[in-house]
C-alpha cells in the first residue's frame, strides 16, 4: 500500500517536472524566436527566417523584376526562366552576375538550386512554379521556399514582403517608395482624367487572354483594372469561373449567359504581337466569343493590349492606354513613352523594347488590326 | 538425359543428376551474385552524377567520413553532403526498390497467368493508380480546401498534403483494381484469359476516369497529371523509404515462398491441382501481393512501364524458367535497368530532369523490337 503511494507520488512529481521543463523550454524558444523575420507568403504559409535574406534564387520573370525595383538584384545568385528571350531578359534585369538557367520550374533539379548557395527561392504561388515535392526537398536542405507572384493585384504587397525579408533597410525603402509613388501618380492621373472627362463612357466589356482563350471575370486583377474606368465586365454575376479567369464554357454555353450584342468592348491581352492576334481570335481557342456578332466587332471596339503593360512593373501603362481607348485623349503629365522609359531605366534594361506595339484596334472595318500606340524610346 | 556408351543406352545415375543440378544452381547463384555486385557498383556511380557532378572522392568522403573521421578528409563543398545523403541516396534506394518490385511483380504475374505478356499494368493497376493520382491533383483543392497546399510532420518527417493525398489516392485505387478483378473472377471455373481480360476492361474504365479528370483540369493540373503518368524519382525522401521498404521486403519474401508452387503451376492447372496445390488460392494471393508491391512503389514514383515485362524476359533468356532463381534475378535486373535509366534521365538534360518513364518506354520499345526480330530470325532458321 505504502509502495503504491510512493509510486503515485513519484509519478505526479515526474509529470510536474516534465510539465515545468516543457513550459520553460517552450518559453525560452518563444523568446529566441522574437527577433525572427516573419511574413505570410502568397500561398498563406507563414515564412520565418532567423536572419534577413542575403542570397536568393528566383523562378520566373516577375520576381527578378521585383528584386530589381527594390535594388536587390545583387542578392539574386541564381534564376530560372522558360524561354530563350525571357532568360536574356532576366539576365539583363539582374545585371549579369547571376546564372540564369533555361528550365521550367517543376523540371529544375533541386540540386542546382542548392549549389547556388541561396538562402531562399522566390517562386510564383501556383502557376509555372516549383512543386510541393521540390519545396519539401529544398526546405529539408535548409533553403526556404517563398511563394510570391510579384505581379497583378498582389504586386505591391509582395514588394513590401520582400523588403521585410531582406531586413527592411533604408536603401530598399527608398527604392520602393520612389517606384510606388511614381506608379500611383500615373494611376491617379489616369483615373482622375477619366472622372473629370466630359465624355460619357458606359457599356459592357469582355477581356480575354488570347493565347489560352481565357476570359477575365469580375474577380480577376485585369478585369478589376478595366472596371475602374466605369465600364462593366459582361461576365459579372454570370458565375463564369471562380478563379478570376476561365475557359470552361462551350460556344453554346457561353451564348446562354452572354448576349453578344451586349459586348461593347473586347480587350485582347497577348504577348504574341499584333500579327498573331487576329489569327488567334478567329481560331478555335476563343471561338466561344463569337466575336463577329458582338457590338464591339461591329463598332470597331476590339483592342489588342500587350501583356507586359497589363500587370506587373509596367502595369500603370495600361491605365494610360485604357484612358486613350475609352475617352480618346492623353493623360496630362504622363505619356506612355515617358512612363515606359522611366521604368525601363529603373530596370536597367529595356524590358519593353523600342518599337513595341502596345495597343491596336480591330473590328468590322479593319480585320487585320491598326496600331494605336507604339513605344518610341526617347 | 541419356548416355550412349559402346552402343548401349545408359541413364545417368542419381549422383550425376545431382552434380548437373548443382552445376546449374551454382551458375544461377553466380549470376545472382554478379547482378547484386553490378547493382551496388551502379548505385555508387549514380551517387556521383546528376544535375551537379560530385567527385568520387567527395562521395566516398560523405559516405564514410562518419565512420573514419580522422582518416577521410571533409568533402570539398559543404553542399555535397546534403546532395548525397538527403537527395540522391534516398532516390537511389527507392529506384532499387521500385526496380525490384516491378521485376518481381512482372515475373510472378507471368508465372501465375502463364502468359509472358502479362505485367502489373496489364491488370489495370497502373491505370487505376493514375486515376487516383489524377483525381487528387484535379479535385484535391475541392476536397481538402486550402489544407491541400499545406505540409504536416509525423515523427519528424515532413509531408506536403498534396503529395500525400496523391500517393494515398493512387495506392488505394491501384489496390481497388485488383480487388475488382478478383471480384469479377471469383468463380472457381474462370480461365486465366478471363482474369487478363477483366484487367484490360478495368483499365479501360479507369482510363475514362483519367480522361474526365484531364478534361476538368486547368493547364497546371494537366501538366501535373502528365508528369505523374510519365513517372519520376525526383525529390524522394527517407520517409518514403521508411514506408516502401517494409512492404517490398515482406511481399518479396512471401512471393519467393510461392515460387516453388509457381514452378509447379507452369505444368498446367490440372497438374498443380493433382499435386495438391490450391490453384485459385495461389493465383489470388500471388496477384494481391504482386499488386501491393507494385502499387506501394508507383504511388510514389508515378507510372514506370516495361520493367515488369523486360526484366523477367531477359532473366529467362539467361538463367531459364526456375521461379526460385528467376524471381530474385528479375528483381535485380529490374533494379539495374531502372537505376541506369534514372541516372541517364538525371544527366541527359541537366539541370532539368527528364521523367524516367520516357527513357523506359524507349528502352522497352527497342528491347521488344529486338525480341520480335530475333524471334522471326529464329523461326526462319
Amino acid at each position: 500500500m505504502m509502495n503504491g503511494k510512493i509510486i503515485a507520488l513519484a509519478a505526479v512529481a515526474v509529470i510536474v517536472v516534465a510539465g515545468l521543463g516543457t513550459g520553460i523550454w517552450a518559453l525560452s524558444n518563444s523568446d529566441n524566436g522574437s527577433d525572427a523575420i516573419q511574413i505570410v507568403d502568397g500561398s498563406g504559409r507563414t515564412i520565418t527566417s532567423e536572419e534577413p535574406l542575403s542570397k536568393v534564387f528566383t523562378v520566373g520573370n516577375n520576381s527578378p523584376t521585383a528584386m530589381r525595383l527594390l535594388g536587390l538584384n545583387g542578392s539574386v545568385v541564381g534564376a530560372s526562366s522558360t524561354t530563350d528571350s525571357s532568360v536574356a531578359m532576366v539576365q539583363s534585369v539582374l545585371g549579369g552576375q547571376a546564372t540564369v538557367w533555361k528550365s521550367s520550374a517543376s523540371n529544375l533539379s533541386t540540386e542546382t538550386v542548392l549549389m547556388t548557395d541561396a538562402d531562399a527561392v522566390i517562386c510564383p504561388v501556383k502557376s509555372m512554379t516549383m512543386s510541393a515535392d521540390q519545396q519539401t526537398a529544398l526546405e529539408r536542405a535548409g533553403v526556404l521556399v517563398i511563394r510570391l507572384d510579384c505581379n497583378g493585384d498582389s504586386m505591391f504587397d509582395d514588394l513590401r514582403k520582400l523588403m521585410v525579408l531582406f531586413g527592411d533597410t533604408e536603401e530598399v525603402h527608398a527604392a520602393f517608395d520612389a517606384y510606388n509613388t511614381y506608379y500611383q501618380d500615373v494611376v491617379s492621373a489616369a483615373l482622375s482624367a477619366a472622372e473629370s472627362s466630359t465624355e460619357e463612357v458606359t457599356g459592357d466589356f469582355m477581356a480575354c487572354l488570347v493565347a489560352s482563350g481565357w476570359a477575365y471575370n469580375e474577380v480577376s486583377a485585369f478585369g478589376g483594372l478595366i472596371e475602374r474606368f466605369g465600364i462593366t465586365n459582361v461576365l459579372k454575376g454570370k458565375g463564369f469561373d471562380t478563379s478570376g479567369v476561365g475557359n470552361s464554357y462551350t460556344t453554346d454555353g457561353f451564348r446562354e449567359v452572354v448576349d453578344p450584342s451586349d459586348v461593347d468592348y473586347i480587350l485582347l491581352r497577348s504577348d504574341k504581337g499584333l500579327d498573331a492576334v487576329y489569327t488567334m481570335i478567329t481560331d478555335s481557342s476563343v471561338e466561344y466569343m463569337e466575336c463577329e456578332s458582338t457590338s464591339a466587332y461591329i463598332n470597331d471596339r476590339m483592342y489588342y493590349l500587350h501583356s507586359d503593360i497589363c500587370s506587373g512593373a509596367y502595369g500603370c501603362v495600361a491605365y494610360l492606354i485604357l484612358y486613350k481607348i475609352l475617352f480618346g485623349g492623353e493623360v496630362e503629365g504622363f505619356s506612355e513613352d515617358a512612363v515606359i522609359d522611366h521604368i525601363n531605366r529603373l530596370m536597367g534594361t529595356p524590358v519593353i523594347a523600342d518599337g513595341t506595339v502596345l495597343c491596336a484596334w480591330y473590328g468590322s472595318s479593319d480585320t487585320s488590326g491598326t496600331v494605336l500606340v507604339t513605344y518610341d524610346a526617347p | 538425359m541419356e548416355n550412349n556408351v559402346g552402343g548401349e543406352v545408359s541413364r545417368p545415375g542419381a549422383e550425376e543428376l545431382v552434380k548437373v543440378y548443382a552445376g546449374w544452381s551454382r551458375k544461377r547463384l553466380v549470376f545472382l551474385l554478379s547482378m547484386s555486385l553490378g547493382v551496388a557498383v551502379v548505385s555508387v556511380l549514380a551517387l556521383c552524377v546528376g544535375a551537379v557532378d560530385v567527385p568520387l572522392a567527395d562521395t566516398v568522403s560523405v559516405l564514410f567520413r562518419g565512420l573514419m573521421p580522422g582518416l577521410i578528409a571533409e568533402p570539398s563543398n559543404p553542399h555535397y553532403a546534403t546532395i548525397i545523403t538527403e537527395m540522391r541516396a534516398p532516390r537511389i534506394v527507392l529506384t532499387v526498390l521500385t526496380g525490384v518490385s516491378l521485376g518481381i511483380a512482372g515475373m510472378v504475374m507471368q508465372g501465375l497467368l502463364r502468359n509472358p505478356l502479362v505485367s502489373p499494368f496489364t491488370l489495370g493497376v497502373s491505370t487505376a493508380s493514375s486515376f487516383g493520382a489524377a483525381m487528387s491533383i484535379v479535385f484535391g483543392t475541392a476536397l481538402f480546401g486550402t489544407a491541400y497546399y499545406t505540409s504536416f510532420s509525423i515523427l519528424g518527417m515532413t509531408f506536403s498534403f498534396s503529395s500525400f493525398s496523391t500517393v494515398m489516392m493512387s495506392f488505394v485505387f491501384g489496390l481497388c483494381s485488383i480487388a475488382i478483378v478478383l471480384f469479377l473472377t471469383r468463380d472457381s471455373n474462370v480461365s486465366r484469359s478471363t482474369v487478363i481480360l477483366s484487367g484490360v476492361i478495368i483499365s479501360y474504365i479507369f482510363q475514362a476516369g483519367i480522361m474526365f479528370a484531364k478534361y476538368a483540369s486547368d493547364d497546371d493540373q494537366l501538366r501535373e497529371i502528365a508528369l505523374w503518368m510519365m513517372g519520376g524519382l525526383s525529390n524522394v525522401t527517407w520517409s518514403t523509404i521508411v514506408i516502401v521498404l517494409p512492404v517490398v521486403l515482406v511481399c518479396g519474401i512471401y512471393l519467393e515462398k510461392l515460387s516453388s508452387d509457381i514452378n509447379v503451376l507452369s505444368s498446367g492447372d490440372d497438374v498443380a491441382r493433382n499435386l495438391g496445390i490450391d490453384v485459385r488460392k495461389l493465383r489470388n494471393r500471388g496477384l494481391v501481393f504482386s499488386t501491393l508491391i507494385t502499387t506501394v512503389c508507383i504511388a510514389f514514383t508515378g507510372i514506370i512501364g516495361f520493367i515488369g515485362l523486360m526484366a523477367p524476359h531477359i532473366c529467362r533468356m539467361l538463367i531459364g524458367n526456375d521461379s526460385r532463381y528467376l524471381l530474385p534475378a528479375s528483381a535485380l535486373m529490374g533494379a539495374a535497368i531502372l537505376l541506369i535509366s534514372d541516372t541517364f534521365s538525371r544527366v541527359v538534360m541537366r539541370p532539368e530532369e527528364l521523367p524516367v518513364g520516357i527513357i523506359m518506354y524507349i528502352i522497352g520499345g527497342i528491347f521488344f523490337i529486338w525480341l520480335v526480330c530475333g524471334k522471326k530470325l529464329g523461326d526462319r532458321a
